[in-house]
C-alpha cells in the first residue's frame, strides 16, 4: 500500500514537471520567434537576426561589402555567403588595363575580411556586364592575414585563378 | 478512484490546452485582421441609374493594411475592379488598379488619426457586348484597350476604436502620367456629392484593423516604385518602435515573422534600367564560376544604390581622408602598369590573341577551355566583329592581370581601412539621416525629406560641420542634357517609355556637396548628381529623380554627357 502510494506520487511529480517542460518549451518557442520577428525588444538581442529592417542600424557584412564596394566606384555588385564560404561578385566599370583586374580582386577580398571576419574562404568573381571574366578565390585565414599585412604578393600565393565563360560554351 | 485519476490525468492537459487556446486565440486575432479593406464607389455608380442607364461592379482586389506606431501611422491600399457602365451608347469596361500608400499621425484626443496619401491609379477602358461581359474576369486578357495612368494623393482621416479604425479617403490631387486622361481628375476618384454635383465629392471608406507599424506581412509594393519588393538586407540593431500597447494580433503577427524569417518587403524604388542589369549579373552562371549563395544581396536588385550611397555619406565615410589616400594609391597602381601601344587596324583580334596566350602559363583553371575558344575565333571565316575584338581585350588584361598579380602594388590596407570605417561608423540623427531613410522610402522619413517640393539652395537646411563647404556661386547653370540639339531624356517606367525634354537646367550644390539640378520645365522631375566618390574608377553619373522623392531614380546617365 506505502509502495503504492509513493509510486503514484512519483507519476504524479513526473507529469508535473513534466508539463511544466512542454509549456516552458512553447512560451519559450513563441518567445524566440516573437524576438526574431522583430517584436520591440532590446537591441542587445540581436543575435536572434529580427526580420525588422532598420535603414538606419549599423550594417550587417553584405551591407558592409557594397557600401565599401560602392565608396570604390562600383556600380552592381552582389554578395553572399553559405557554408562559410562568402562571395562577391563585381562588375568592373571599365578594364582598360590589367591593373585594373588586380584592383577589383585586391578591393573584394579587403571588403569581404572585414565583412565577413569569420569565413573560411573567400571567392571574388570579376565580370564585365553580365560576362563572367576571372574568378578568385582564397582561403579565409590566409586571405585575412595578405589584407592585413597589405601584402599583394601573399594573397597571390594564397589565391586560386579560374577563368569563366559563358554557360553555354562560348 | 477512478475519477480522482482522471483529474490528475486532466492537470497536465490543462496547461497544454491552456497555452493552445492562448496562441490558437491570437491566431484568430490574426486572422481577423486581414478582413478589412477599401471600398471604392465610382461617380458612375452614383450618377447613371435608373433612366440615365446602369452600371455593375466586379472587385478583384481590395486590401488594406494601416500601422500605428506611436503617434504615428503608414498604411497601403491595394485595390482592383471591374466596371460595367451602360449610358444608351453601349457598354463600357473600365478596369481600375489603385494603389495607395498613407502616412499620417494621431490627432488630438487620441481617437482620430489622418494625415495624407500617395499612389497611381491605372485606367482602362475597353467596349464590350454587354454589361456582364464588361465585368467578366476574362476582359483583361481579351483586349488591350485604352490605359490612363495618374499620380492620385490626398488626405485620409480615421476614427479609432479601440485596434478598428473606420475612415475616408478624400482624392485631391491628379496628375496625368500617362495615356488620354479625359475627364480624369480629382472628382472622378471620389464618390458622388450628396450636395450636389459641383466640388470634389464625397470621399470613399475604409474599415480596418490596426496592425504595429511595419508589421504587414503582405504590404504591397510603393506605388510609384514599381518596384519587385524584394527583401532588404537590414541592419543588426532594433528601430525601438511600437514599445507598448501591442496587440495580440501584433504579437501573433511578429511570431509568425520570426517562424518564416522572412524581412520587411521593403520597394527600393528602382526603375527597370537600373534593376534588369543588376539582375543579369546576378543571375549570370557562367561556366566555372562557384554559384553565388541563396540569398545574396545584390546592388540595385535587392538594395537599391542610391541607399547605399546616402548611408555611406550619413556616416561620414564618403569624403573621408581615407578614400583620398585610396585614390592616391590606385593612381600610383595604374601609373606603374606598361603602356602597350594600340594594335594596328585590322589586326585587333589578332593582337590580343596572341596576348592571351602569351599570358597563359598554367597559373588558373580554364586555360585549357580559353585556348580552344580563341582557336575556334582564329578559325571563323568572318572578321570579328567590334564586340568580340572588345571581348578579347578584356580577356586579354584579365589573363595578364593573373600572370602578373602582386606587381604592381596594393590597395588591400586602405580598402580594408575604409570598410572598417563603415562597418564602424554610426549615422546620427539630422538631414543626412533623413536622406537615408528617404532613399530607403523608409515611413520614418519626414515627409519633407521625401517629397521636395522646391529646389533652391537653403543656407539653414545645410548639413553642418564635416567636410561642408559654403558654394561659392548659389547656382550653376548647364545648358543641355546629353548632346546639343534635342536633349530628350528617356527611360522606361511602369506605363512604358517616359519622356522629359529639360530645357536650360539651373542648379546648386548643397554644402555637404549633393549637387541639385532645378525641375525640369516638366513638372515632377529633376536631375541630381549621382557621383559616387569612387577611388578605383571614375562613375560619375547624373540620375534624373522624381521630385517628390528624393532617391527615387528614374533614369540614370554617364556625367560626360552633361556641358
Amino acid at each position: 500500500m506505502v509502495d503504492t502510494q509513493s509510486a503514484t506520487t512519483g507519476v504524479r511529480g513526473r507529469r508535473i514537471w513534466l508539463t511544466l517542460a512542454i509549456v516552458a518549451v512553447l512560451l519559450g518557442g513563441a518567445l524566440w520567434l516573437y524576438g526574431r520577428g522583430g517584436g520591440p525588444l532590446p537591441a542587445s538581442w540581436s543575435f536572434l537576426s529580427p526580420a525588422e529592417f532598420d535603414a538606419l542600424a549599423p550594417s550587417g557584412p553584405a551591407e558592409t561589402v557594397l557600401r565599401t564596394v560602392r565608396l570604390a566606384g562600383f556600380e552592381r555588385a552582389a554578395v553572399g555567403e553559405a557554408g562559410g564560404v562568402a562571395v562577391l561578385r563585381l562588375e568592373m566599370p571599365g578594364v582598360s588595363s590589367a591593373v585594373d583586374a588586380e584592383i577589383g580582386w585586391q578591393i573584394g577580398f579587403a571588403a569581404l575580411s572585414v565583412g565577413y571576419a569569420d569565413a573560411s574562404e573567400y571567392v571574388v568573381q570579376l565580370f564585365e556586364g553580365d560576362r563572367g571574366l576571372l574568378e578568385v578565390s582564397a582561403d579565409g585565414a590566409a586571405a585575412r592575414e595578405a589584407v592585413e599585412a597589405d601584402d599583394p604578393a601573399a594573397l597571390r600565393e594564397a589565391s586560386r585563378f579560374t577563368y569563366l565563360r559563358e554557360a553555354d560554351g562560348r | 478512484m477512478r475519477g480522482a485519476l482522471q483529474n490528475r490525468l486532466s492537470r497536465p492537459l490543462c496547461g497544454v490546452l491552456t497555452t493552445a487556446v492562448v496562441l490558437l486565440s491570437l491566431a484568430v486575432g490574426a486572422w481577423a485582421a486581414g478582413e478589412d479593406g477599401y471600398s471604392h464607389v465610382w461617380q458612375a455608380q452614383g450618377a447613371i441609374t435608373g433612366d440615365r442607364g446602369s452600371t455593375v461592379q466586379s472587385v478583384l482586389q481590395s486590401e488594406m493594411t494601416l500601422g500605428r506606431d506611436g503617434e504615428s501611422f503608414t498604411g497601403a491600399v491595394t485595390y482592383r475592379d471591374l466596371l460595367g457602365v451602360d449610358s444608351g451608347s453601349g457598354p463600357r469596361s473600365q478596369e481600375a488598379m489603385i494603389e495607395l500608400v498613407l502616412s499620417g499621425a494621431l490627432l488630438e484626443g487620441g481617437t482620430r488619426a489622418g494625415g495624407t496619401f500617395d499612389g497611381v491609379a491605372v485606367l482602362t477602358d475597353r467596349s464590350a457586348d454587354s454589361l456582364e461581359a464588361a465585368v467578366a474576369d476574362t476582359v483583361p486578357a481579351l483586349s488591350s484597350g485604352v490605359q490612363t495612368r495618374v499620380r492620385v494623393r490626398g488626405h485620409w482621416g480615421a476614427n479609432l476604436s479601440g485596434d478598428r479604425a473606420t475612415g475616408e479617403i478624400l482624392y485631391e490631387s491628379v496628375v496625368l502620367e500617362q495615356g488620354p486622361g479625359t475627364g480624369v481628375d480629382a472628382q472622378f476618384f471620389n464618390r458622388v456629392s450628396e450636395s450636389g454635383p459641383s466640388g470634389p465629392g464625397d470621399p470613399q471608406t475604409f474599415e480596418v484593423v490596426l496592425a504595429a507599424s511595419g508589421t504587414t506581412p503582405d504590404e504591397p509594393d510603393s506605388p510609384v516604385a514599381g518596384g519587385s519588393g524584394e527583401p532588404a538586407e537590414g541592419g543588426d540593431a532594433r528601430s525601438g518602435n511600437a514599445s507598448s500597447g501591442l496587440t495580440p494580433g501584433q504579437i501573433w503577427n511578429y511570431i509568425l515573422r520570426g517562424l518564416t524569417g522572412s524581412r520587411d518587403r521593403r520597394p527600393i524604388g528602382m526603375p527597370p534600367v537600373l534593376t534588369d542589369p543588376a539582375r543579369s549579373l546576378a543571375q549570370a552562371t557562367p561556366a566555372g564560376a562557384r554559384e553565388l549563395p541563396a540569398g545574396s544581396i545584390a546592388i540595385d536588385r535587392d538594395v537599391s544604390g542610391a541607399y547605399l550611397d546616402e548611408k555611406n555619406r550619413a556616416a561620414g565615410v564618403l569624403d573621408e581622408v581615407g578614400a583620398q589616400q585610396a585614390a592616391g594609391d590606385v593612381e600610383a597602381m595604374r601609373s606603374l602598369a606598361p603602356g602597350i601601344p594600340a594594335p594596328p587596324p585590322g589586326e585587333a583580334a589578332q593582337s590580343y590573341a596572341d596576348r592571351i596566350l602569351a599570358a597563359l602559363d598554367g597559373l588558373a583553371d580554364g586555360e585549357t577551355e580559353l585556348r580552344e575558344e580563341l582557336r575556334i575565333l582564329a578559325e571563323a571565316p568572318l572578321p570579328p566583329d567590334p564586340t568580340q575584338v572588345l571581348e578579347l581585350r578584356t580577356l586579354a588584361f584579365a589573363a595578364e592581370a593573373v600572370r602578373d598579380a602582386g606587381a604592381y602594388g596594393s590597395v588591400l590596407g586602405v580598402t580594408a581601412e575604409q570598410a572598417q570605417r563603415v562597418a564602424d561608423k554610426r549615422i546620427e540623427p539630422g538631414p543626412a539621416a533623413d536622406a537615408v531613410l528617404a532613399s530607403a522610402l523608409d515611413p520614418m522619413a519626414p515627409r519633407d525629406a521625401r517629397e521636395v517640393a522646391q529646389f533652391e539652395w537653403s543656407a539653414a537646411d545645410d548639413i553642418e560641420g564635416g567636410l561642408a563647404k559654403r558654394p561659392s556661386q548659389a547656382a550653376e547653370t548647364v545648358s543641355g542634357l546629353l548632346g546639343d540639339s534635342g536633349p530628350v531624356v528617356s527611360w522606361e517606367g511602369d506605363g512604358g517609355e517616359m519622356l522629359t525634354a529639360p530645357g536650360d537646367l539651373s542648379a546648386y550644390r548643397r554644402a555637404e556637396g549633393t549637387l541639385f539640378w532645378t525641375a525640369a520645365p516638366i513638372e515632377g522631375f529633376a536631375l541630381r548628381d549621382a557621383t559616387l566618390g569612387g577611388w578605383a574608377f571614375s562613375t560619375a553619373r547624373v540620375a534624373v529623380v522624381e521630385a517628390a522623392h528624393v532617391g527615387r531614380w528614374v533614369a540614370v546617365f554617364p556625367a560626360s554627357g552633361v556641358r
